[in-house]
C-alpha cells in the first residue's frame, strides 16, 4: 500500500487553499498583479498580432519576389529544359518553372492585342526559367551560381527588394522581441512584488514553518500557487480581451480596404498558438515572480 | 542527544561569541543554560536550531552534524527532532489555538487524520482548558505559553529547547511553565532551558550550566553561579 498518497493530497489542498486565501487578503495587490498582466500581454499580443500580419505580407509579398533566368538564344526549347536539373541543384533554388519564348510570345499577344505585338518576331523573347528560392536573404548570394551555368544568359533578380523585405522582417522580429522581454520583466516585478507583500506579512509564520522542519518546498510552494493563479487568470482574461478587441479591428480593415487591398490573419486560425503563449507567459511570470519574492524568505 | 565539542563561534564583526564549548546533553536529561546577556546563550540556540553555524568544532543534535555544509533538507529533518519554546511564544494571531498546533504537524506532512487525533491529546496534556476555537490573543500569558508548548511537543520531538519561556510570565505562571516542562522531561523528552532566573533554576534540582562571555564557567547540580562566584569559590 502506498502511504504517501495522501499525504500528497493532503499538502496539494492545504497549498492551493493557502495560495487562493492569500489572494483575496491581498485583494486589491492581487486585482493590480492581474491588471499589469492582461495589459502586458495585451500589448505583447498585438504587437504579436501585428508582426503575424506583417509577415503574412511580407511572404505574400516575397513570394512575388522570383528570379528569372534568361536562357541563350542559341539554345533550342528542349536544350533549354535540359538546364532544370542544373538550375534545381544550385543551392537555396526552391524551384523552377520553365516559360518557352512561345509563352512569352502568347502572353504579350493576350495581354496587348494583335497591333500592339504586330511586327514582333517570337524569337526575340527568350526562354526562361521562373525560380523561387527558398530564402531571399541569401538572394545575392545565390545569383552568381545561377548566372555561371553554361546556357544561362543573364538572370534578373530584384534584390533590392528582397533586402528590403529581409530588413523589415528583421526590424520587426527584433522590436517585437524587445518590447516582449521588457513586458515581461515588468510583469515578472510586479507580480514579485505582490508576492513580497503577502511574505513579508507572513515572515513570522515562515519563521515558524521553518522552525518547526518545513522544508523550503512546503514553504515556496502556497506563494508559487498564488503566482501562478494570478498569472494565469491575467493570462485568460488578456486572450478573451484580445480576441474582441481584434475581432472588432479585423472586421474593420477588411471593410475599409474591401478585402483586396489587405488581408487579415483570421484570429480563429491562431487561437491555439495565442492561448497556449498567453497561458505559459502567465505560468512563467507568475512562477517567477513568486520564486523571486520568497527566495529571501529561506535562507536561514 | 547534544554534542558541542571546542565550539568556537565568530561573527563578522570580529567579536567572539563562543571559546571552546565542550557540552553533552544525554537523551532524556534535564538541564539549565544560564548565563547574563552576552555570554553566549543566543549563539548557543542559533547553532542548535541551525540558524547559524559553529567557526570551529563539531555539533551534533540528535543524529545530525551541524556545520556549513548541511543541506536546507537536512536541516529540516534535523528541526523535526527539536520542539523549540520561544519567550515571546511566537504564536501566529490569525489562527485558532488548535490551527498553531495542528500547523506544527501540517508542515511535516502529517495526515490530517492523524493531526485531528494529536493535537487534542497534545493540548490536553499539557493541561490547556479553553476552547479551541480562540485565538491567542483571546488567552493569558501563561495559556499563550501552554500552545507553545504543545506545538513543540505535538510532532513528539526528542528535544525540547526553550528560550527564556518564563520571560513574559509572572512568578506562578513561570513556575507552572517550568513544572510542565519537568513533566514533559519525565515522559523521555530532553529538555533544555535557556534563562536568566536564578530563583527558578534554584527551585529545581537539575543540571545547570553557567556560561559567561562565551564559556562554561560551571556545569553541574549546584545552581545558578555568577563569574563572580565562580571566581570567589576555593579551587578544588
Amino acid at each position: 500500500m502506498n502511504k504517501k498518497k495522501p499525504r500528497r493530497r493532503s499538502n496539494l489542498l492545504y497549498y492551493i487553499k493557502e495560495g487562493v486565501s492569500s489572494i483575496f487578503r491581498y485583494g486589491f495587490m492581487s486585482f493590480a498583479s492581474v491588471v499589469i498582466i492582461v495589459a502586458c500581454l495585451l500589448i505583447m499580443g498585438s504587437f504579436l498580432l501585428v508582426a503575424l500580419n506583417v509577415n503574412d505580407l511580407i511572404e505574400e509579398a516575397e513570394s512575388r519576389n522570383h528570379v528569372v533566368a534568361f536562357i541563350d538564344y542559341s539554345l533550342s526549347e528542349e536544350d533549354a529544359r535540359g538546364l532544370e536539373g542544373r538550375i534545381l541543384a544550385t543551392q537555396n533554388v526552391e524551384g523552377a518553372t520553365f516559360v518557352s519564348r512561345r509563352q512569352i510570345y502568347e502572353e504579350w499577344l493576350e495581354r496587348h492585342g494583335e497591333e500592339y505585338v504586330a511586327g514582333i518576331d517570337e524569337e526575340v523573347f527568350r526562354h526562361r526559367f521562373i525560380i523561387d528560392l527558398e530564402d531571399i536573404a541569401y538572394m545575392r548570394e545565390t545569383l552568381p551560381h545561377l548566372r555561371h551555368i553554361p546556357g544561362v544568359a543573364l538572370v534578373d533578380a530584384p534584390i533590392e527588394m528582397a533586402e528590403w523585405f529581409v530588413l523589415l522582417r528583421n526590424v520587426a522580429a527584433g522590436v517585437f522581441v524587445s518590447i516582449v522581454g521588457v513586458l515581461l520583466v515588468i510583469s515578472i516585478f510586479i507580480i514579485s512584488n505582490t508576492i513580497k507583500l503577502a511574505t513579508f506579512d507572513r515572515r513570522e509564520e515562515i519563521a515558524i514553518m521553518r522552525m518547526v522542519g518545513a522544508t523550503n518546498w512546503f514553504i515556496r510552494w502556497p506563494f508559487i500557487f498564488q503566482g501562478f493563479i494570478l498569472g494565469l487568470t491575467g493570462a485568460a482574461l488578456a486572450f478573451g480581451i484580445q480576441w474582441g478587441i481584434y475581432g472588432i479591428l479585423a472586421d474593420l480593415i477588411m471593410r475599409v480596404s474591401g478585402g483586396h487591398l489587405i488581408q487579415v490573419v483570421s484570429f480563429a486560425s491562431i487561437a491555439d498558438m495565442m492561448i497556449m503563449l498567453f497561458l505559459g507567459t502567465g505560468f512563467v511570470v507568475g512562477t517567477i515572480g513568486s520564486v523571486i519574492a520568497i527566495r529571501n524568505y529561506l535562507k536561514v | 542527544m547534544i554534542v558541542l565539542q571546542d565550539v568556537e563561534k565568530y561573527y563578522d564583526n570580529g567579536t567572539r561569541a563562543l571559546k571552546g564549548i565542550n557540552l553533552t546533553l544525554q537523551d532524556g536529561e534535564f538541564a539549565f543554560l544560564v548565563g547574563p546577556s552576552g555570554s553566549g546563550k543566543s549563539t548557543i540556540l542559533k547553532i542548535l536550531t541551525a540558524e547559524i553555524a559553529p567557526s570551529e568544532g563539531r555539533v551534533q543534535v540528535n543524529g545530525f552534524l551541524l556545520d556549513d555544509k548541511l543541506r536546507s533538507k537536512k536541516k529540516s529533518m534535523m528541526r523535526r527532532t527539536l520542539g523549540i519554546v520561544f519567550q515571546d511564544f511566537r504564536l501566529i494571531e490569525k489562527k485558532t489555538v488548535y490551527e498553531n498546533v495542528a500547523f506544527a504537524m501540517r508542515v511535516t506532512g502529517s495526515p490530517e487524520k492523524e493531526i485531528r487525533k494529536r493535537v487534542p491529546y497534545v493540548l490536553d496534556l499539557v493541561g490547556l482548558n479553553v476552547d479551541t476555537d480562540r485565538r491567542p490573543n483571546e488567552l493569558s500569558g501563561g495559556e499563550q505559553q501552554r500552545v507553545a508548548i504543545a506545538r513543540a511537543l505535538v510532532n513528539n520531538p526528542s528535544t525540547i529547547i526553550a528560550d527564556e519561556p518564563t520571560g513574559n510570565l509572572d512568578p506562578a505562571r513561570s513556575l507552572e511553565t517550568m513544572m510542565l516542562l519537568e513533566k514533559i522531561n519525565q515522559l523521555g523528552t530532553t529538555v533544555l532551558v535557556v534563562t536568566h532566573e536564578q530563583d527558578l533554576v534554584q527551585r529545581f534540582a537539575k543540571r545547570v550550566i553557567s556560561l559567561d562571555n562565551g564559556r562554561i564557567i560551571s556545569d553541574g547540580m549546584k545552581g545558578y553561579v555568577t563569574h563572580e562566584q565562580e571566581k570567589a569559590a576555593p579551587a578544588e
